[in-house]
């Protein structure tokens, strides 16, 4: 049986691997030009052929977004962009513009398409257009709910993919240029300023609805982890996560939660308890509240927000593994940690290892009274073995 | 020399409209078409005398699966019809070509296909117009032009949408606040002052640009343009009317609004 496919995000070549080692199937992300993700880091063709060949040797699968709207200006380069992405590889391009899909054609670049969420694709006739030109897979718009996506596939027949967590779009996806209005930056080439997420005041009839809480287009975060098995169900091929931008420690955390969560269903031993210890996973890397949005039902206001948006950066997570030499872990920290705490440490293929911090010590065997900066080598005694690429991160239990 | 097409507020408002010496009219369907102030059935066809004007139907929804059906519907009844159809779902191009009717297509993604190549892609599919992107530049869309085979649409004057939201924002911001929507009009304003409309209708959310585009002191410059539109959703009847005889005779007018006319967008911002 083919398996449903878990689809990480990857800025860079770092998160890449960490995905991939988190139990992702897949990862996306985009190339220097023509991503919708301008101000990220992004992978260059070197970096891209690397990214091809590491997944590959796992048996996974490398996706790249070439999902800006072109501009005429935008095109030149393109072509030997494309030819270059073949060589590397990669096993699918995810486009917005239906002009890559003629470039493609045009000089039979030997790569498969996906289109992007970007396109808004929200119906069968539609699913079936894209089909008919011999796109691969439809990554479907956000806005659908469990029966409409089913309708899709077993009218269609066609791959798809959906998003089941992170950040949303306000509006449908490619329908939103505020960004162009409010700030020239262009949200359809990857300039997005996020302009859904300001606080506004609602003027009704001329007149000013004076409120302390303030009108504001915010939706919450997708989450969708208690519908895979109704995901699975209806035939969805792909589960997205969004979130190129993102840190290595929420990659790891969100990706090796839902693996957890696919496997538990496919070896029919998911239970209530089980569901509601991944759901807290899941909240303790998350910065906002997520529901499942449109899957489940129209969203209201529940599914907005209002208040309490301070996005924190999360603090818990202290560092990643480098060594364990069978006696000492080495360590290079994150955030501030000292001997006495409570730790975690998570593993990709392992139960997470709970602890009180022994002992610190710097690279040359010095005693620390804590690890104080970002990106040290830090080394303390464990008997318990870990890897390389486990997280350490403050323990709520 | 471009013809000069209009949309319009009421039924009264097409009538009027329909004496002045334009060339075509955009009527926008009910429960298949989004961003405007007036729907209409499409027996409206059969009611009024257009005066050989040319006519635009708009279907230019995102279609959900339950809305096939009375597409399919209507596009049947269009089909022997002379009119046009704006769109923007591939939906209605694939329902289109099963009712070979593809030619009576106008790609219009207001977003969208902003390129010669993307339009030569729809181009290629058979079909004939298109609605172009105000997102672009006045030399972008020269350039779209004169590079392409297809019949070139561009709005010169009116309320441009910005942002298209299938959520009730306005609903449901009032009710978390305790607070029920009546009134007509609303609008968002942030910090900076600025005022945006926004308009909340059965298929969702839509917010307009915070002026009325006016390219009246550029219609020379786009004359090769085979269409220049004007939308009057958002302004009053007697001002649209005004702005529509200015557009026929070609006034100069001061303080216009060009939205991105002449101005590039950037996108990298480091």
């Amino acid at each position: 049986m083919n398996r449903i496919e878990l689809l990480a995000p990857a800025g860079n070549l770092e998160r890449l691997k960490i995905a991939l080692l988190y139990g992702a199937d897949a990862v996306y992300f985009g190339g220097r030009n023509y991503s919708l993700r301008a101000n990220a880091k992004n992978l260059d063709i070197d970096e891209i052929k690397e990214a091809c060949e590491y997944a590959h040797k796992l048996g996974k699968k490398v996706y790249v977004t070439v999902n800006i709207v072109f501009h005429n200006e935008d095109i030149v380069g393109l072509k030997e962009y494309l030819l270059e992405l073949e060589k590397c590889g990669v096993d699918a391009i995810i486009v917005s513009d239906p002009l890559v899909i003629s470039i493609v054609h045009e000089n039979k670049i030997n790569i498969p398409i996906h289109i992007s969420t970007q396109y808004s694709t929200v119906n069968y006739e539609t699913v079936k257009f894209w089909k008919n030109l011999g796109v691969e897979r439809v990554v479907l718009g956000r806005e659908l709910s469990h029966d409409e996506i089913k309708e899709i596939i077993d009218k269609t027949g066609m791959d798809t993919e959906i998003f089941v967590h992170g950040a949303m779009c306000a509006s449908y996806s490619g329908r939103c240029v505020l960004s162009n209005y409010f700030t020239n930056r262009d949200a359809n080439r990857g300039g997005c300023a996020q302009i859904c997420r300001w606080d506004f005041d609602l003027i009704r009839d001329n007149e000013k609805i004076d409120n302390p809480v303030k009108f504001t287009m915010c939706s919450k975060d997708l989450c969708m982890l208690e519908y895979i098995p109704d995901i699975i169900d209806i035939g969805v091929k792909s589960l997205k996560v969004e979130g190129r931008m993102r840190s290595i420690y929420y990659i790891a955390m969100v990706i090796n939660t839902y693996r957890r969560a696919i496997d538990e269903y496919y070896n029919n031993t998911m239970t209530d308890e089980k569901l509601k210890k991944y759901k807290r996973e899941l909240d303790k890397v998350a910065n906002r509240d997520s529901t499942p949005q449109f899957f489940n039902k129209f969203p209201t206001e529940s599914e907005q927000y209002f208040l309490g948006r301070n996005e924190v950066s999360n603090q818990d997570f202290l560092g990643m593994v480098e060594d364990y030499d069978g006696e000492y872990v080495t360590v290079i920290s994150k955030n501030y940690f000292k001997p006495g705490d409570k730790v975690e440490i998570v593993s990709p293929n392992r139960d997470s290892i709970l602890f009180t911090m022994p002992s610190l010590y710097d690279s040359d065997n010095n005693i620390l009274d804590a690890s104080r900066h970002p990106e040290n080598i830090v080394k303390f005694r464990l008997d318990k073995k870990v890897e390389k690429y486990d997280m350490l991160r403050l323990s709520n239990l | 020399m471009s013809k000069l097409i209009v949309s319009a507020n009421s039924k009264n408002h097409l009538i009027d409209l329909l004496k002045k010496n334009i060339d075509g009219i955009i009527l926008s369907i009910d429960k298949l078409s989004v961003n405007d102030s007036f729907y209409v059935d499409i027996s409206i066809l059969d009611e009024i005398d257009f005066k050989e004007k040319e006519i635009f139907v708009s279907l230019n929804k995102l279609m959900h699966n339950n809305d096939l059906e009375h597409l399919r519907i209507v596009m049947n009844k269009l089909k022997s019809k002379d009119v046009k159809i704006l769109f923007y779902d591939m939906a209605v191009f694939n329902i289109a070509k099963e009712l070979d009717m593809v030619d009576k297509l106008v790609i219009y993604q207001d977003h969208l296909n902003a390129s010669i190549l993307s339009n030569k892609f729809y181009n290629d599919l058979g079909i004939r117009g298109s609605y172009i992107t105000s997102d672009i530049t006045g030399d972008e869309l020269l350039d779209i032009k004169k590079n392409s085979n297809m019949s070139i649409m561009f709005m010169v004057y009116g309320y441009i949408p910005i942002f298209y939201s299938r959520r009730y924002l306005i609903s449901n911001y009032l009710k978390y606040i305790g607070d029920k929507k009546k009134g007509n009009e609303y609008s968002i304003v942030s910090d900076t002052g600025i005022e945006y409309p926004i308009d909340e209708e059965e298929y969702g959310t839509t917010i307009y640009t915070s002026k009325e585009v006016n390219l009246i002191n550029y219609l020379d410059k786009i004359n090769d343009i085979d269409y220049i539109v004007m939308r009057s959703n958002k302004i009053n009847d007697d001002k649209f009317n005004l702005m529509v005889d200015k557009f026929i005779n070609k006034d100069k007018m001061d303080n216009c609004y060009l939205g991105f006319f002449n101005t590039k967008t950037i996108y990298k911002v480091k």
